[in-house]
């Protein structure tokens, strides 16, 4: 017979209190160990998103950062345009691998759906190598190419005739984009002097997707760009930054959430073996009698205690990842801005960051109630006056 | 016959207010090994403040206290568990099984404080006349059969003394007699007895009883 088992069997004694103890900890443990899948799932995500632009910067209007960071992420509206001739000025400056202009505005269809429409020429294209087309990309200006999946809730295929609303005339579905899984899913896509021409905004682009010969010189790259009148450059690393900034009100919220909720289980914890050390005072003076020391009985309530919350941690964990698409479907609506991945991604060290975790709290909530018994006096056993 | 036990004016006091109260005043007790004695007494008496002296829970105010040639008298408490672990078995009125553990766990719950290689478990349990009931719960137990559990639990360290709290206390006639058969047949053993109990038909068997009132020894 060990400590461990002693212990163990005395937190089946109260089935009931253990069982809420044990949901508190799980709890806790489960929005840390959500909290930093998130994190990690959203930095992945955010990182893939940018691979797939398929560019090493952009230029865009002068204008504010982070409406253009959403705008080159998720798509939306911008007011101000660059022109033909700067992206032909941006081809001709030095390092410049390619600049392609690219037109992108929204309309909001009569069902209250906002897409994004995206205006493209056979240089844009090249730049997603991994994009799969099939059918033909535009054949002609009335031309549409759209993403397999909405192609398919709207009921079309390849050679089907589409209007959109607010627009004379109709398209031919010539191409169907394969799943990206990124953000292009989620775009319709048309000859590039047909965007410009539906929003009139003819020889307009709203940005500029640059490659570039040597990335080590992408410094000197932005500062030619920017030194055309008003025209801002964005590298990726700008964008990620940008992002990551809009996060973190979120996530000082999320943090905050987070820590009282562990707190709150700490407390939990505490208090059903205080509770427990109470009840059992005569049993451990009985205990002290029979020869155990300060020290064995600290032990006995700090392993019962650990044994609470590295139990709580693992049932939380289990939830967690049983519970991750969920988790994943309630944060993209409450994100102020979300990439398309999966927001939610864990790995074995964030496993082991909650098991620590958990061991830490049964440590720190059962420090005190195991100094407490094990002050207890052994005299508490005798009582026969 | 060696004495295992020699009290010397050993006193308890503590402080009520301003005035000093004594659990336990002056008492003067040798005790032989092999003795088998009783202590009765009122409530409020000292009985268990003496109790808790002999059994080393508890250290004295003043006087001196030799148990098998160790004086206690101001050991702390490291020491005194290392007393108890060596000489000293406790039987209490209420048992104090834990409920969660086997009649074999809780008779081996003694060695889980210290590391001793034997385990006599089988052999004790045979002894108290419960060896069938080794893997029962305590709540499948009689009254009777919980008491004895307890005594084997006592008797696992080979303790010098065994200290009974009101060990029939809890209960009924039948099972209060096969308690104190086994206390003879353990008295008769050689073990060292200490029964506090306020039954004088209890006390009876012991070969000494001694009579407490007002924290002093009536009769020694």
């Amino acid at each position: 017979m060990k400590f461990f088992s002693v212990a163990l069997k005395n937190l089946f004694r109260r089935r009931m209190r253990t069982g809420l103890t044990l949901m508190g900890i799980a709890i806790g443990i489960a929005m840390l160990f959500s909290f930093m899948s998130f994190n990690q799932g959203y930095q992945e995500s955010l990182r893939k998103d940018l691979r797939n632009m398929g560019a090493h910067m952009l230029a865009i209007a002068k204008g504010c950062p982070y409406e253009a960071t959403s705008m080159i992420l998720h798509g939306g509206e911008i007011k101000d345009y660059l022109t033909s001739e700067d992206v032909e000025r941006i081809r001709q400056m030095p390092n410049v691998a390619s600049a392609v202009g690219m037109f992108m505005n929204q309309k909001i269809f009569p069902h209250g759906k906002t897409l994004v429409v995206y205006g493209l020429d056979d240089a844009a294209f090249a730049l997603k190598p991994w994009w799969v087309v099939k059918g033909d990309k535009f054949l002609d200006e009335r031309s549409v190419v759209l993403p397999e999946e909405m192609a398919t809730e709207l009921g079309l295929s390849i050679g089907s005739t589409w209007s959109m609303p607010g627009v004379e005339g109709e398209f031919t579905v010539t191409g169907l984009l394969e799943k990206t899984g990124s953000q292009d899913d989620q775009f319709i896509y048309l000859p590039l002097v047909t965007a410009q021409q539906i929003f009139e905004a003819e020889g307009k682009v709203t940005s500029i997707a640059i490659t570039l010969e040597d990335i080590s010189k992408i410094q000197d790259v932005v500062k030619s760009v920017e030194s055309l009148p008003d025209v801002q450059a964005i590298t990726m690393s700008q964008v990620l930054g940008t992002a990551q900034t809009l996060m973190n009100s979120a996530q000082a919220m999320i943090t905050s959430i987070v820590a009282i909720a562990v707190l709150i289980s700490a407390l939990g914890v505490m208090n059903s073996i205080l509770m427990s050390v109470f009840e059992r005072t005569r049993e451990i003076g009985m205990m002290k009698a029979v020869g155990a020391s300060q020290g064995d009985v600290f032990a006995l309530v700090w392993i019962e205690s650990v044994l609470l919350t590295l139990t709580g941690g693992m049932l939380g964990i289990g939830a967690a990842i049983a519970a991750g698409k969920l988790i994943d479907g309630a944060l993209r609506g409450l994100l102020p801005f979300a990439p398309s991945g999966n927001l939610v991604a864990f790995d074995g060290q964030i496993v082991m960051v909650s098991l620590a975790a958990s061991l830490f709290l049964g440590i720190v909530s059962g420090a005190y109630p195991a100094f407490r018994a094990s002050q207890l006096s052994p005299m508490e056993a005798i009582r026969s006056e | 016959m060696a004495h295992i036990i020699k009290a010397e004016n050993l006193s308890k006091s503590y402080k009520r207010g301003s005035e000093t109260v004594y659990a336990l005043q002056e008492a003067n007790l040798v005790i032989n090994a092999g003795e088998f004695i009783s202590i009765v007494g009122p409530s409020g008496s000292g009985k268990t403040t003496f109790m808790n002296m002999l059994g080393c829970l508890d250290t004295p105010s003043s006087g001196g206290y030799l148990l098998n040639g160790t004086q206690i008298a101001g050991l702390k408490e490291r020491d005194l568990v290392k007393v108890r672990q060596e000489n000293i078995g406790f039987v209490f009125q209420q048992f104090y099984l834990l409920p969660t553990l086997t009649v074999k766990e809780n008779v081996e719950l003694p060695l889980l404080f210290q590391n001793k290689g034997l385990n006599r478990s089988k052999e004790i349990l045979e002894t108290v006349g419960l060896s069938h009931r080794y893997t029962h719960l305590p709540k499948e137990l009689s009254g009777g059969e919980m008491q004895r559990v307890a005594i084997a639990r006592a008797l696992i360290n080979s303790p010098k003394i065994l200290l009974a709290d009101e060990p029939t206390g809890n209960l009924d006639t039948k099972n209060s007699e096969k308690v104190i058969t086994l206390f003879r047949e353990l008295h008769r053993l050689g073990l060292t007895i200490i029964m506090v109990t306020h039954n004088p038909e209890l006390a009876r068997i012991a070969d000494r009883i001694i009579t407490m009132t007002d924290g002093r020894i009536k009769t020694a």
